[in-house]
């Protein structure tokens, strides 16, 4: 394989440099070695969906009848772990200030570790593991909104 | 065949009322056995949960006979009270909801093996829930400890679209329940005797007398039992309350006892108890699926031509990277 490598002698690309840019000056090039690959990957995805489908389609749900509530009242998926909080969190008004826990602490994030001059994630351990403890988080209540038994979706039935 | 025969000619007499109606076949009665909250009309008089699971092919083509199990577990020492207060094996049964145009397979439409087994009454026989309603089948009642793994197995015809115009191809529900033992509960409201009975007031036991002819319920749902009880408690302000305790629920209250309103007079004789099931279950063109394999081939084909155009794309760019000296 071909790569371009950076001409250190150029005064514009050094300075580009010297700000963190200039990546698309040197290694492979994107025209036509990267755009043949991603024809790959659109060819992939659009035969992935129609597979799907075709072999799995989609439900037509059942009239509602908004006078009966479902055995099992359960929000989209996206939604389990917002829904697993409400659940479990014996006061209503403080489920839905934990509710609005979760858009708040997600802009806060960016900021926790400012004081850090690295962009790279690995470089700012407080918040990648915030983030990463937040993410365990989201999928252990997920899990837990679709046990049915309220004690036993909060030790997943493993204890 | 003769077994279930047999056992649906001593159900028949069973019942006071003398009707065909069993605890599967109450279902019946109801204008939709399923309603819109998903829940299968038998969770009405069946208030013990137990579990059942239900296994369904993911995908059927049009006309094809395929079969739907429905596992039941329960214990296979388990013994029930039967409507006169017997005692004897737990009896299973099970509801299928299908949607419109699925129909059980009939005659020569079900396969060899498991023809052979329903027609000697190793597995239960399903029929259709009323004549106007083919898609909605029913089992039982059968008895339990005949079932091999227990599993009831009922063998479908899917409908064809190509035919049955109504019909269109894609996902469909199938909706399921298994039911072990009798009801708590008759649907008119009146309780069975294979309920536990409490007491309705505070008191007092003063009498307790066995072996009586008593009458649970009225009207149209009133069953009469033969060798009863009634249990008479005398409440606070010196009123006298009789209690009707059909056979079959044992007396766990004596004469002295002081009982509180809603406190339990006898055990409870339910071993058995009821669990419902819903399966997607895709309805498939074949036609569709040869166009899905001619797409996918032809994505392949065209995945690998931009794959091997890169690699010759590669051989100029190093070729003219050697022109060049680099």
């Amino acid at each position: 394989m071909v790569m371009k490598k950076p001409d250190l002698q150029d005064p514009e690309f050094r300075e580009l440099v010297k700000q963190n840019m200039g990546h698309n000056k040197y290694g492979e090039p994107f025209w036509p070695n990267d755009a043949l690959i991603f024809g790959v990957v659109i060819f992939g995805t659009i035969v992935g969906t129609i597979g799907l489908a075709i072999m799995d389609p989609a439900k037509m749900g059942e009239p509602a009848d908004p006078f009966l509530t479902p055995l099992e009242i359960l929000p989209e998926w996206y939604f389990y772990p917002v829904f697993q909080i409400l659940r479990v969190v014996p006061n209503k008004l403080l489920g839905v200030v934990l509710m609005l826990a979760i858009p708040i602490g997600l802009a806060i994030l960016p900021f926790i570790e400012n004081v850090n001059k690295f962009q790279n994630p690995f470089r700012r351990p407080i918040s990648s593991v915030l983030f990463l403890i937040g993410v365990l988080v989201t999928f252990y209540l997920g899990i837990g909104a679709m046990i049915h038994n309220i004690p036993k979706s909060l030790t997943l039935g493993l204890f | 065949m003769k077994k279930f025969l047999a056992l649906t000619v001593s159900m028949l007499g069973l019942f006071a009322a003398g009707s065909a109606q069993a605890y599967p076949q109450f279902a019946a009665n109801y204008k939709e056995a399923r309603d819109a909250s998903g829940r299968i009309a038998c969770a009405n008089c069946h208030l013990g949960v137990k579990e059942t699971e239900v296994e369904l092919p993911q995908t059927i083509l049009p006309g094809q006979v395929f079969e739907a199990k429905i596992k039941v577990p329960y214990d296979n020492k388990a013994q029930e009270v039967y409507a006169d207060g017997s005692k004897g094996p737990l009896q299973v049964g099970a509801i299928l909801i299908m949607p419109k145009g699925f129909r059980l397979a009939e005659g020569k439409e079900i396969p060899k093996e498991l023809a052979e087994k329903i027609e000697k009454g190793v597995l239960p026989s399903a029929a259709p829930i009323a004549d106007d309603k083919p898609y909605e089948l029913l089992v039982g009642p059968f008895p339990g400890s005949d079932l091999p793994d227990k599993e009831i197995v009922i063998p479908v015809k899917a409908p064809d679209p190509g035919v049955d115009k109504k019909v269109n191809f894609g996902k469909y529900s199938f909706y399921m329940g298994g039911n072990r033992g009798r009801g708590q509960v008759y649907p008119t409201g009146t309780s069975s005797n294979n309920a536990v009975f409490t007491a309705k007031a505070e008191g007092t036991i003063t009498n307790i007398q066995k072996g009586v002819k008593i009458t649970l319920g009225e009207g149209e749902g009133a069953t009469e039992y033969e060798n009863g009880a009634l249990v008479t408690i005398k409440t606070k302000d010196g009123k006298s309350l009789v209690e009707k305790i059909p056979p079959g629920p044992e007396l766990t209250a004596k004469v002295g006892d002081a009982v509180k309103a809603g406190d339990p007079i006898t055990n409870d004789p339910n071993v058995g108890g009821y669990g419902q099931a819903e399966r997607d279950i895709v309805l498939q063109d074949p036609q569709r699926v040869v166009w899905l394999l001619v797409a996918l081939g032809s994505a392949f084909l065209c995945q690998l031509l931009l794959v091997l155009k890169k690699k010759q794309v590669e051989k100029v760019q190093e070729y003219e990277a050697q022109q060049q000296g680099l």
